[in-house]
């Protein structure tokens, strides 16, 4: 009886000691130190892929952050550029606007007189233009040709010109009532 | 501090070992790393004087686990009696979990010098002269923990045995 008593506490203290494991040196915690090395064996590689990256990609960056500052006004920004500015001048925003200019350089093509020869034809082109309503190239122009009567734009300069039909053409009329 | 690299390398040998022990005698994992680290914090500015530091580790241990109720009394307030408590372990901790629940049960229930010196004797294979320069008692006194914790031991497990077979 004392015999089997002492070989069940031996077994029991045996299994039950071997079953505790110790947190800071047990075999659990040397099975876990490789996981925490994988885990740097792959950080590792990304972090110097990630330094490379970023050395490659660093001139680049650093041109486009030098381009972008070249359209910023000295005053916006409290820093001075190294690379020297365009003068501010109020031009500038004017330039990028190439549709305005080209009513300007359109100008000389209305100084073909057409006031200065009233032929029947050019005045039934200005008639026509008078009763559309619709923006043209021709009161545009008009400023510059004031003094002409079809500068007034208005629907009785359009009457001008039928008026003179009567004119041009009252000599075979006058010649049917005499 | 010139002791630090003997006893890291005596810890590193015989943390777990000493940790088993301590549970073995307490029943509490975390007691039992408590009573562990108490003992040799408090060795480790005399380490570098000690011969054989094994033996006093071991004896440091059982000192600590046997006036570790006297000091926590004093040092903490006992809302329930060691009957009830021992009665919260036995729920907390089901029978089914260890190799020999019912005995480990009943050893639990043995005074601290009687456990200890079943531990010693039946876990560490010590005699009875090792047993009594730990427990710091005469040989003949482990002799008469041990046979009588045998006996509690027998009688519970009659006992028990008794009232299954009813």
């Amino acid at each position: 009886m004392t015999d089997d008593l002492e070989r069940r506490l031996q077994s029991l203290l045996a299994d039950t000691a071997a079953a505790v494991e110790p947190a800071l040196s047990g075999p659990a915690l040397r099975e876990a130190r490789p996981a925490r090395r994988r885990v740097v064996r792959v950080a590792a590689p990304l972090l110097a892929a990630a330094a490379v990256l970023a050395l490659a990609l660093a001139p680049q960056l650093l041109d486009g952050r030098h381009a972008g500052t070249h359209p910023q006004q000295p005053g916006t920004s409290g820093k001075v550029s190294p690379l020297p500015l365009p003068p501010a001048s109020p031009t500038t925003p004017e330039v990028p606007v190439p549709s305005r200019s080209a009513p300007t350089l359109a100008a000389p093509t209305p100084t073909a007189p057409t006031p200065s020869t009233p032929t029947p034809s050019t005045q039934a082109v200005s008639t026509s233009g008078a009763s559309t309503p619709g923006v043209s190239v021709a009161p545009t122009l008009a400023p510059s040709h004031a003094p002409t009567p079809t500068s007034a734009g208005t629907p009785a300069s359009a009457s001008v010109g039928p008026a003179r039909l009567p004119t041009t053409t009252s000599s075979p009329a006058a010649t049917q009532s005499r | 501090m010139t002791s630090a690299e003997p006893f890291d390398r005596y810890v590193a040998e015989h943390q777990a070992g000493l940790v088993r022990y301590a549970y073995l005698l307490c029943h509490s994992y975390a007691l039992g790393e408590d009573l562990v680290q108490e003992v040799l914090i408090r060795l480790y500015p005399r380490w570098a004087a000690l011969a054989e530091p094994h033996p006093y580790v071991m004896r440091s241990i059982t000192n600590e686990y046997l006036s570790w109720r006297r000091r926590w009394s004093t040092r903490h307030i006992q809302v329930v009696r060691d009957d009830v408590l021992h009665l919260r372990a036995a729920v907390l901790e089901p029978p089914g979990d260890g190799p020999d629940p019912e005995l480990w049960s009943h050893l639990l229930l043995l005074p601290r010098q009687q456990r200890a010196a079943v531990v010693l004797r039946y876990y560490e294979g010590y005699g009875d002269a090792e047993i009594a320069v730990l427990l710091s008692c005469k040989p003949a006194t482990v002799r008469g923990h041990i046979s009588r914790g045998l006996a509690t031991l027998r009688t519970a497990l009659t006992a028990a045995e008794g009232e299954e077979q009813r």
